[in-house]
């Protein structure tokens, strides 16, 4: 027993003098643990931002499959832009609507016997610092048909490099490029590319752009590469 | 006794505060963990789909920067190369860039599990390459297959340690790969690998259990090892 008292009392003299050499430092302690606590809630932020983006893109795929043009418009910044292959740019959405309406001949939801597939995938999205803005690019592939009709299948393919925006809270698109690089036949496939029939498909129906397209690419059979909104991942500063 | 439970009730207070504060620091160094896992999945994912933009375009020198010192690369049954600057130029060699009129090259980056090893410093992926290539007007073909590569942390930058592609088939897209499916090409004689094929195995219609880098992710089983 007197040994386990010595033991304790050494003990707390220990704690003691620990606690009084570390007391200095508490309150530097707890602003340095705020300050890690900040940091860690902005890098929470980024990885909800970009999780919110890329759900923002794969809906707007899933409502274009079915032509539910509302929906889509609603995923849309008031002044956003849009541009589609050579549509030319469709500037706010009063001026996106018709565009996207002349798609499917005027009206909106998914057309017994027409197949209108965009799949969206590969992501890369990047997320400015104040995390107000972002850019992403995408690959769409692309399955269109009309049923019955012998060469009426289609493939298509072509990256997106778009661009959000953060509203009052909520990630809207802000531009939203295809790069179409090709759209041809089921029958061959990508045999016999026709840059017209990617035109086509662009173009919509009676519509006209506010702006020309805005950057000079060509889809295939010619070799083009659309820009890359990010550094090479691999680089070393 | 008593002298030292009153000392110990005086000490309680500022103990206990520190023995909270202490409690704090390490939850926050557990969150911080946390969140590191979750960036370097998502930066291991973004490497990888760059990746496959890259190979797009046949930009090989873009692709080699991806790749660490020692890396190696294997695709198909084409053998072996090791370290970066062959790695640049098998990538040179196999893809023949840059991308010209007429060509097309597009290997989609798809379908993703990325596991980044307990100390945040390796890590492993398998995903799904979906390929058209073609020379317009002469050929355009179909390829698929997975991926099982292999990833390190280097100053805190991502990048490949190994990529390794199965291919499971290529076809011409007419007549399609029930009717004319490609056999897996050999290692090149002209362009020899530093080391041979890892396995020696048969694409579609052959066919071959591709290794898993992961255990069941339900029930933690790991796969038998492929024949």
């Amino acid at each position: 027993m007197p040994h386990r008292l010595a033991h304790t009392l050494a003990l707390i003299l220990i704690v003691s003098v620990t606690d009084a050499a570390v007391a200095q430092s508490a309150g530097e302690r707890v602003e340095a643990a705020r300050a890690r606590l900040a940091a860690l809630e902005q890098r929470s932020a980024q990885i909800h931002d970009l999780n919110t983006i890329e759900n923002l893109q794969r809906s707007f795929g899933f409502y274009f499959d079915k032509m539910l043009w509302d929906e889509v418009l609603d995923l849309f910044a008031d002044d956003a832009t849009v541009e589609i292959g050579s549509s030319g740019v469709y500037v706010g959405k009063e001026s996106i609507r018709p565009y996207l309406y002349g798609l499917s001949g005027g009206v909106q939801g998914p057309i017994e016997g027409e197949l209108f597939e965009h799949l969206q995938l590969q992501p890369i999205v990047t997320v400015a610092d104040d995390g107000m803005s972002a850019n992403g690019r995408w690959r769409a592939i692309v399955m269109t048909g009309t049923s019955g009709s012998g060469s009426g299948g289609n493939w298509g393919e072509g990256p997106y490099e778009n661009e959000y925006i953060k509203e009052d809270g909520i990630w809207k698109i802000s531009r939203l490029r295809w790069f179409g690089n090709f759209l041809v036949p089921y029958e061959g496939g990508w045999l016999n590319a026709d840059p017209e029939m990617l035109d086509k498909y662009s173009e919509g129906g009676g519509t006209s752009p506010d702006q020309p397209s805005s950057t000079d690419y060509e889809p295939y059979p010619a070799a083009s590469t659309p820009p890359f909104h990010y550094e090479n991942p691999g680089r070393t500063d | 006794m008593v002298l030292i439970c009153v000392g110990g009730l005086a000490m309680a207070q500022p103990e206990a505060d520190l023995a909270r504060l202490a409690a704090l620091e390490a939850e926050l160094g557990a969150l911080e963990t946390e969140i590191e896992q979750l960036e370097d999945s998502k930066a291991i994912k973004r490497l990888q789909r760059a990746y496959g933009y890259y190979v797009d375009k046949k930009l090989a020198d873009e692709v080699a920067m991806l790749f660490a010192e020692d890396a190696t690369v294997e695709l198909g049954g084409l053998g072996i190369y090791v370290g970066r600057n062959r790695v640049a130029e098998f990538y040179d060699w196999v893809m023949g860039g840059p991308l010209e009129d007429g060509e097309l090259y597009n290997h989609m980056i798809l379908q993703g599990v990325v596991n980044v090893a307990e100390d945040g410093e390796t890590a492993n992926g398998r995903w799904r390459a979906l390929i058209q290539t073609g020379t317009n007007g002469e050929s355009a073909v179909w390829a698929e297959g997975p991926y099982e590569n292999e990833y390190i942390k280097e100053d805190g930058v991502w990048r490949f340690s190994k990529v390794r592609w199965y291919q499971t088939l290529a076809a011409a897209y007419d007549p399609g790969w029930h009717l004319e499916p490609m056999p897996l090409e050999q290692p090149s004689e002209a362009f020899p690998p530093d080391l041979p094929p890892t396995d020696i195995y048969e694409s579609f219609p052959g066919k071959f259990l591709t290794p898993f880098h992961y255990e069941n992710p339900v029930t933690g089983r790991t796969l038998p090892e492929a024949e």
